[in-house]
């Protein structure tokens, strides 16, 4: 394929795009037979047991046998009803308003039904589920019950009510009369959370006596008795969508009543159960891979939490099973716009699985068109439509019954299913690497934190004041439209959302904490677990994705204002009051608008939040969203003017550091030099905004206050031919700049020389390092074109056991010189389209720090780790927010199995365009220059290949991982190995079970001030020994960092705002403990590792004037061992010939060396 | 911590010929100090057909920083419990931190070193160190006074005085380079190494 792409891109555009086509196609249709053989694999698994259906069949015989028992009963008034069930334990699921005795002159009987299976067990499309699943049996009314417009006012619901009630009365008596009561236990639920359709639900007692026949309780089937109306008993027509069904009293009668389409579907769907039985079940007959399909379909949306549940009281529902297997039969009969087949018979279950979310992900069914169909079996010639009108619902509307089926999907889990969609299909038309497990095994609901960006949790004051302020905005004609008020909260909680926040979010749900759909057989409705509560929730979550480039913007934009105010100009007022104010534009327009304020806590969207909710739903509601300020106030203050009011998204301070470097650039590009300056280029974290602390001006105390630079010159051969005069000759080239750098400069740039250590055996490495007048430092080193032939010549020419040090040494030399140069320009250049990126990783970097990791770890490499939740953010979305990037990373370290999986990362911007274009490609379309070009940025498949091919190569000779542990590979470096080298594999497992402990703290505990604190709580009890040092100057403030509650005079006091006269004295605020630990780690290098807080400014104490080292002693120099010259370890006799570690005098020299510095020392 | 030299059997001399050299550690202010705690070096004569390796007495496990004028003074302290006199020239080949394991120069040219001395450049494992006595005499001297101490009693063992870095010292590494001192050196190397390239062509 490789080959086709590059011959593509220089021959005519037609010819490429036909390559890419076949470049393409052989691609997929490998992707689709692994893809064939993973799902066999998977629907393998998910098989439920054959033992489970034949007992719990056993069951379902007897229990249709006892509901034959069940004695009809004749007509009676409501009265007489409410008399009978009055001394009953069971009691009646009414649908509010319940009926009134002296309004209700129809009556209530009950006759038998006719019982059958319905749902995906008759359909034998179900899967095993852990958590268990429900049969659906079917008890139809007998068509004798009805009157013809009991459609109307909820009468055929209540007369269902008092069937269902009558029905569980005497099903009780006859359970208990079989001596069952022990066996089962009975509740009342809602059919897909819908409070219209109360069944009765048959589980099996966790305490039932084990040896009775019937006991199926390990199968975890529950049974829902569902009562439903016969098929076609009232007039189809009547309960279109767009009727009213319930009349209420109107105070102007010319005014139409409200529709009521969730009533109308409610009743005729519960007619229908049994015509689309047949629909599926012909369907299914027709085509062979139609259950693998749907079982695919099945996994998918629940991975997603989808589920055939009413959407319209919160969370995401509204498409399930059925609804995603009726979409599959329907676009198997046409679909398109012509009536065109888009699902063919012969499909295999991937491609019909591919087809129904392409469908999902590119047609719209809500604003532009809608679907429709007929279910009608008999009713063969007709087929399925797109047809170009939106009803602002989606609507998938089927001719037969007048049922539009996504009904229970609100507008909002539509376009979160589209959103899915969107991402499933790129998913799926991703041929480089294996999506599988990302689409179907991975659940991404199960942790709102990791679904979602930000969360806020609505909580109700106890007093009850909320509700009944809610519940007098519940009016009628809100009633008949909504049916409950949790329908109607929910409604009205987006819909003050969506407005509010606009383009500032992507995507958002709500969520009704506390929600319950079972209820006890004695209760008439359910209520809320906790008392205190009118509603049948505690508190409502609004969980929101957000749009990254538009969050953080601080001018809520409305119409323009005109002299006679549009209606669009009225809404903006009075949904934003006092709020709104009028502003011109640098345009000269002039605008209705809101301004908001950021904040280096919180985002402005925090902000919004609520002010909306106050203003639309209640003043008293409290709006919780600590979470979000815990972490971003994990992050470094900047000692800078106003930082606690700029955005984490803001990156001036480093956009400031970068102009002071352009200045210094051009300053040396102009200098006369022997050798005149070929390319000046940045490499350290600052420039690609990943320091852990932001750039402060004169902050020296940092870590990483002086930046590294890479200088090269033209080419030339005089370079020396030996790597010490190869330096020397380097210095003296920096000594030229730093003359005429303080001959021409010098009254504004500082400069000074120092040794470098970072290249492993190069003792004669210097730096210039340069002071800026704006405050910052740079340190420039120079790299030639002999040093990488040098490096490889020592490695050619050395002895065999010291390979492997210069293989490291040349590895160090590649790393800091070469590729650093690629790392820098590309994390540059991605992140700006991954805007959470910069805060996040340096999060992450505090996180190792806080650890003592981060002085094992390279930037480069923690940076890349980091990148994975952006670049690779499948199955979830791209992180948008500081904890949702942050956690992700986490649960990516948890999870990484490096010893077997490497992590290949493609660095390029994320491209929603470029996954459409592709799209239209596969339909055959030309692909134009620009697709061409993005394509040729992302991996290829032979990229991908050969980078996976040398992970291969490196486990043969590592299997365990032992060596190196982190493979993380990009098209920047294929090897994988540049910056994960040299890292002891304590330290590397050690991460791994620092992010495995915290993602477990997090499932089992939550997120809460108390869990995040302890996610930042070092553990030290696992080393052998720590040792406390305490350092005589405070380094914090120094550092450039403040705390948002220092008072900021009195910060700043202490903060340097300007270099000292004398350079030397630059030493005084510079961290001691970095050199006492480096030291200790390379004289006891081969028998212990020893750990330290690199940022002492940041993860010190309170001033930055503590730091602590921990000891960890190698498993290998635990035991006892054979006295050799060669062992390198201090060691005491046992005997003649053993000798083991001699601990104690470790510590006493470690304690001499820290002498100074060292406050306790602690052994564990 | 227990007191190694009471708790176990004293072990003068390993089977393959070291001594057992033990030292008190100085009382530490952060550790535990109700025993002692000792550190020991393993001594062995050193026998080499190079030149400069004459007189020696090899060591593993010099205690930390350990310099010639450290190692002096115990050697004197040990030789005169047993009326001898050595007279320590210096102390070769240690190199604690490891910082001279590799001679990247000299792997990458051959005009830097002598071909010969690359080719029999000595290894020295880390963690030992030689000690280069002025004479013969001094060598076994030394090394008799050493075998009487390997064994001697408790109370005659020596405390090791360690020298111990200063935050300033550790502050220093942050200091600039001096620059006349850094020029003077770049151009005598950058000269020496001309003079040498001139020769070699």
């Amino acid at each position: 394929e490789e080959e086709h792409t590059h011959k593509g891109k220089k021959v005519s555009s037609n010819t490429a795009s036909y390559d890419i086509h076949v470049a393409r196609e052989t691609a997929e249709l490998f992707q689709s037979n692994i893809f064939k053989l993973q799902i066999d694999e998977l629907v393998q698994q998910v098989q439920v047991n054959d033992k489970h259906i034949l007992k719990v069949e056993k069951f379902l015989h007897r229990l249709y046998d006892l509901i034959q028992q069940v004695p009809d009963w004749e007509q009676h008034s409501i009265t007489d009803v409410l008399a009978y069930f009055k001394d009953k334990s069971v009691a009646i699921p009414f649908v509010d308003p319940k009926p009134a005795p002296a309004s209700t002159n129809y009556k209530f009987n009950y006759l038998a039904p006719d019982v059958s299976l319905i749902g995906s067990f008759a359909l034998k499309t179900g899967i095993y589920q852990p958590q268990g699943s429900s049969i659906d049996v079917l008890l139809t009314m007998p068509k004798e019950m009805f009157e013809k417009k009991d459609f109307l006012n909820l009468r055929c619901l209540h007369k269902r009510s008092v069937y269902l009630a009558y029905l569980t009365h005497h099903l009780s008596e006859l359970l208990l009369k079989e001596g069952l009561g022990d066996l089962l236990a009975v509740e009342y639920a809602y059919f897909h959370d819908n409070p219209m359709i109360p069944i009765l639900k048959i589980k099996c007692r966790e305490d039932a006596p084990r040896s009775h026949e019937l006991n199926f309780y390990k199968t975890k089937f529950s049974i829902n008795l569902i009562v439903g109306f016969p098929y076609k008993i009232f007039e189809s027509k009547k309960l279109l969508p767009n009727r009213n069904c319930i009349r209420i009293a109107q105070e102007d009668p010319e005014v139409p009543l409200p529709l009521t389409s969730l009533y109308n579907f409610s009743v005729l769907s519960t007619s229908t159960f049994e015509p689309y039985l047949k629909f599926l079940y012909k369907c299914k007959k027709q085509t062979e891979s139609f259950r693998e399909a749907s079982i695919l379909g099945r996994l998918w949306l629940q991975q997603r939490g989808f589920s055939s549940k009413i959407s319209q009281s919160g969370g995401l529902g509204g498409f399930g099973n059925f609804e995603f297997t009726t979409l599959m039969a329907v676009l198997l009969n046409g679909g398109g716009e012509n009536g065109n087949k888009i699902l063919l018979h012969g499909f295999s279950s991937y491609q019909l699985f591919k087809g129904v979310i392409k469908y999902l992900a590119t047609m719209d069914l809500c604003t532009e068109g809608h679907l429709q169909f007929h279910s009608d079996i008999t009713y063969t010639s007709a087929v399925s439509k797109y047809m170009p009108e939106g009803f602002q619902t989606p609507t998938i509307f089927d001719k037969s019954t007048k049922i539009n089926i996504l009904s229970q999907l609100s507008v909002n889990a539509y376009n979160m299913l589209k959103m899915y969609a969107r991402e499933t299909l790129a998913m799926l038309n991703n041929v480089v690497q294996d999506q599988f497990a990302n689409i179907f095994l991975t659940n991404i609901s199960k942790s709102d934190q990791l679904k979602f960006d930000l969360c806020y949790d609505l909580k109700f004051p106890r007093n009850g004041s909320i509700e009944s302020d809610l519940l007098s905005k519940f009016t009628a004609a809100e009633r008949i439209k909504y049916i409950t008020v949790e329908n109607f909260i929910v409604h009205k909680v987006i819909s003050v959302l969506k407005y509010a926040l606009n383009d500032r979010i992507s995507n958002l749900e709500v969520e009704l904490i506390g929600h319950r759909s079972t209820f006890p057989i004695t209760k008439r409705r359910p209520h809320a677990a906790t008392p205190g509560h009118q509603f049948n929730f505690e508190s409502i979550r609004v969980k929101l994705l957000i749009n990254q480039e538009e969050a953080e913007k601080l001018i809520t934009k409305g119409p323009k204002h005109s002299d006679s105010p549009s209606h669009e100009a009225v809404l903006f007022k009075g949904f934003w009051g006092p709020k709104s104010s009028l502003r011109r534009f640098k345009d000269g327009s002039i605008t209705h608008c809101c301004l908001w304020t950021s904040s280096s806590s919180e985002p402005v969207i925090s902000s919004i939040i609520p002010f909306a909710i106050h203003r639309h739903i209640s003043e008293n509601l409290v709006i919780d969203n600590n979470i979000t300020k815990m972490f971003q106030s994990l992050l470094p203050l900047p000692n800078i003017a106003a930082s606690s009011k700029t955005s984490v998204l803001n990156l001036s301070s480093f956009y400031t550091l970068k102009k002071s470097f352009d200045d210094l650039y051009k300053v040396i590009f102009q200098m006369k030099l022997p050798l005149s300056v070929k390319s000046i280029l940045p490499v350290d974290t600052a420039f690609r905004y990943t320091s852990l602390t932001q750039p402060v001006p004169f902050a020296y105390s940092d870590p990483k206050f002086f930046q590294n630079i890479i200088l090269e010159f033209e080419t030339s051969q005089k370079w020396p031919d030996e790597i010490t005069s190869l330096e020397k000759a380097k210095t003296a080239f920096l000594l030229k700049i730093e003359e005429q750098l303080s001959a021409e400069h010098g009254s504004k740039y500082k400069s000074f020389f120092t040794r470098d250590e970072s290249i492993p055996y190069n003792l004669d490495v210097t730096t210039l390092n340069v002071l800026t007048p704006e405050g910052y430092g740079f340190k420039f080193r120079i790299l030639t074109e002999r040093d990488e032939v040098l490096y490889l010549r020592a490695i050619s020419n050395a002895r065999n056991d010291i390979k492997p040090a210069l293989e490291n040494t040349f590895l160090q030399f590649t790393s800091n010189y070469l590729a650093s140069i690629r790392h820098t320009r590309t994390i540059e250049n991605i992140s700006h389209s991954y805007q959470f990126y910069s805060p996040v990783v340096r999060l992450f970097k505090k996180w190792l720090d806080c650890h003592l990791l981060m002085g094992h770890l390279k930037d480069e490499l923690v940076e890349l780790i980091a990148m994975k939740p952006f670049t690779d953010h499948y199955p979830y979305s791209m992180p948008g927010s500081v904890e949702n990037g942050f956690l992700k990373i986490l649960k990516f370290l948890s999870q990484w199995n490096w010893k077997d999986d490497p992590l290949i990362l493609d660095l390029v911007k994320p491209d929603s365009a470029y996954e459409d274009q592709m799209e239209v490609s596969i339909g055959g379309s030309e692909i134009d220059s620009s697709t061409m070009k993005k394509l040729s940025e992302k991996l290829t498949l032979v990229q991908y290949k050969s980078i996976q091919s040398n992970f291969r190569n490196l486990r043969k000779n590592d299997p365990n991982g032992l060596h190196l542990q982190f493979f993380v590979a990009s098209k920047n470096d294929p090897s994988g190995i540049l910056y994960s080298s040299g890292i002891p594999l304590a330290i590397a497992t050690r991460l791994t079970a620092l992010a495995k402990v915290a993602v477990n703290l997090i499932q089992t505990h939550g997120l809460s001030k108390q869990t995040i604190n302890l996610l930042f709580a070092p553990g030290l009890k696992d080393y052998d020994f720590v040792i406390r040092l305490k350092i005589p100057n405070k380094l914090k403030v120094s550092s450039g960092i403040i705390t948002e509650t220092e008072f900021k005079n009195l910060a700043n006091a202490d903060a340097p705002t300007e270099f000292p006269a004398d350079l030397d004295r630059l030493s005084e605020k510079m961290d001691p403990t970095f050199h006492l630990v480096k030291y200790l780690n390379m004289k006891y290098k081969n028998s212990m590792i020893f750990s330290s807080h690199r940022y002492i400014g940041v993860n010190g104490n309170n001033e930055g004037s503590e730091n602590v080292v921990t000891g960890l002693i190698k498993p290998m120099f635990k035991k006892q061992m054979k006295f050799k010259v060669n062992m390198d370890c201090d060691a005491k006799p046992l005997d003649a010939e053993t000798v083991v570690l001699n601990k104690e005098s470790i510590y006493h020299e470690i304690a001499a060396f820290s002498n100074e510095l060292i406050g306790k020392f602690e052994i564990q | 911590m227990s007191d190694s030299e009471t708790t176990s059997k004293r072990v003068s001399s390993m089977k393959n010929g070291f001594l057992v050299l033990p030292f008190r550690q100085p009382k530490s202010k952060v550790l535990p100090s109700k025993t002692a705690s000792y550190h020991y070096v393993y001594a062995k004569m050193h026998s080499s057909k190079n030149e400069g390796e004459q007189n020696c007495i090899f060591v593993v496990n010099l205690p930390m920083l350990a310099n010639t004028e450290s190692c002096k003074s115990a050697i004197n302290a040990i030789c005169e419990k047993y009326d001898t006199v050595s007279h320590l020239e210096s102390l070769v080949h240690s190199d604690e931190f490891g910082l001279g394991e590799v001679d990247l120069s000299a792997l990458t040219s051959d005009l830097m070193t002598n071909t010969e001395d690359a080719a029999e450049k000595r290894f020295t494992p880390r963690n030992t160190a030689l000690l280069k006595f002025v004479d013969k005499a001094s060598a076994s001297n030394c090394l008799s006074a050493l075998r009487k101490y390997s064994s001697a009693s408790k109370s005659s063992i020596i405390e090791w005085e360690y020298t111990s870095p200063s935050i300033q010292t550790f502050l220093n590494y942050y200091k600039p380079l001096n620059i006349e001192y850094l020029k003077e050196d770049v151009h005598t190397h950058l000269s020496i190494f001309e003079q040498r390239e001139q020769q070699a062509q």
